[in-house]
């Protein structure tokens, strides 16, 4: 729980104090990402960004950078045979109660050269969900992969 | 920011009943609050047996429920942060699953009452055998404020859906 808080404050402080820098692509775009965000209210908003970092083999992040997802479709290159960390953000703010909120989900992914990665974004009725799913190299069967959090990398 | 200091307020109260004890275990809860004042019991049956909704409560419940939020508000000349932790715990075996949430405000909330380690309880849900491949589900929270986790509860539940409820919304 307490690394999720950091790396969220990390992510937070990150692009409030300018220090954020968009993700670079690296490499094929791998990542094909489908977004659909609904704040279901005309007095909210609900924004989704994909915050990319880079995992040692201590398990230590850093940060590499932004990507929001403001389009319904859109590809990113994650490093292939690298394990990174990627969090999901839902970022929501009501207009009238000045009130702000984000929540997101995590996985580690270490793609496979090769491979896609097809990743659903959705945020609607106040509920949300993040699922990736694996084409493997020269289009086999996809699966459905299990969000690992931060702490699998040690085990 | 008034009415969710309101909310926050009401619920830790309901969560210690009349008898200014905050419940502080699961089975407490289940008898404490049933009745209290803003406290809902809800029961419905589903298609599912006890195991498959424990499985799904298994996958589920880590990934959506155990994080630590933190919202703020702002009003002229107010400006309020609270950071709340939330804890799910659940016990899923062949005839019965259960789910229970616990909230732990970490920072802008103060306790009126001894809470549990990992917080109040907020939830507790309970899956137990009605027929063949059915269960009987209880749902034991707040009577308003927290639709979200309610309808994200129901459709793990139902096998209808496997989104998290957005934290950030309750209270």
């Amino acid at each position: 729980m307490r690394p999720r808080a950091l790396v969220l404050l990390g992510t937070v402080l990150a692009a409030a104090c300018g220090g954020a820098v968009r993700y670079a692509d690296s490499g094929e775009r791998n990542l094909v990402i489908r977004t659909e965000t609904s704040s279901g209210s005309a007095f909210s908003s609900v924004k989704a960004v994909l915050g990319v970092h880079a995992v040692d083999a201590q398990c230590k992040l850093a940060y590499e950078g932004y990507v929001e997802l403001d389009r319904p479709l859109m590809q990113v290159g994650i490093p292939p045979g690298r394990l990174s960390y990627l969090v999901f953000e839902f970022a929501s703010s009501s207009f009238l109660g000045g009130t702000r909120g984000s929540i997101t989900q995590e996985t580690l992914l270490r793609p496979r050269p090769g491979a896609t990665y097809e990743v659903r974004v959705a945020y609607k009725n106040e509920l949300y969900e993040v699922a990736i799913r694996e084409t493997p190299p020269g289009g086999g069967r996809p699966r459905d992969l299990e969000l690992a959090s931060l702490g699998a990398c040690k085990r | 920011m008034i009415s969710k200091l309101a909310v926050l307020g009401t619920v830790a109260a309901l969560a210690a009943g009349c008898a200014g004890k905050m419940p502080q275990s699961a089975d407490e809860f289940r008898q404490m609050a049933p009745g209290a004042f803003m406290v809902q019991v809800q029961s419905f049956e589903v298609k599912r047996s006890p195991r498959e909704i424990g499985e799904t409560f298994r996958r589920r419940a880590p990934e959506c429920l155990n994080v630590t939020i933190r919202t703020t508000s702002s009003s002229p000349g107010s400006y309020q942060v609270i950071d709340t932790a939330y804890k799910a715990t659940v016990i899923a075996g062949n005839d019965k699953a259960e789910l229970h949430l616990q909230q732990k405000h970490l920072k802008g909330v103060v306790n009126v009452y001894d809470e549990p380690k990992d917080g109040h309880y907020l939830f507790v849900v309970d899956a137990t055998p009605a027929g063949p491949r059915a269960a009987k589900v209880q749902i034991i929270g707040p009577s308003r404020g927290y639709d979200v986790v309610v309808r994200a509860i129901k459709a793990w539940a139902d096998g209808s859906g496997t989104a998290c409820p957005d934290l950030t919304k309750i209270g």
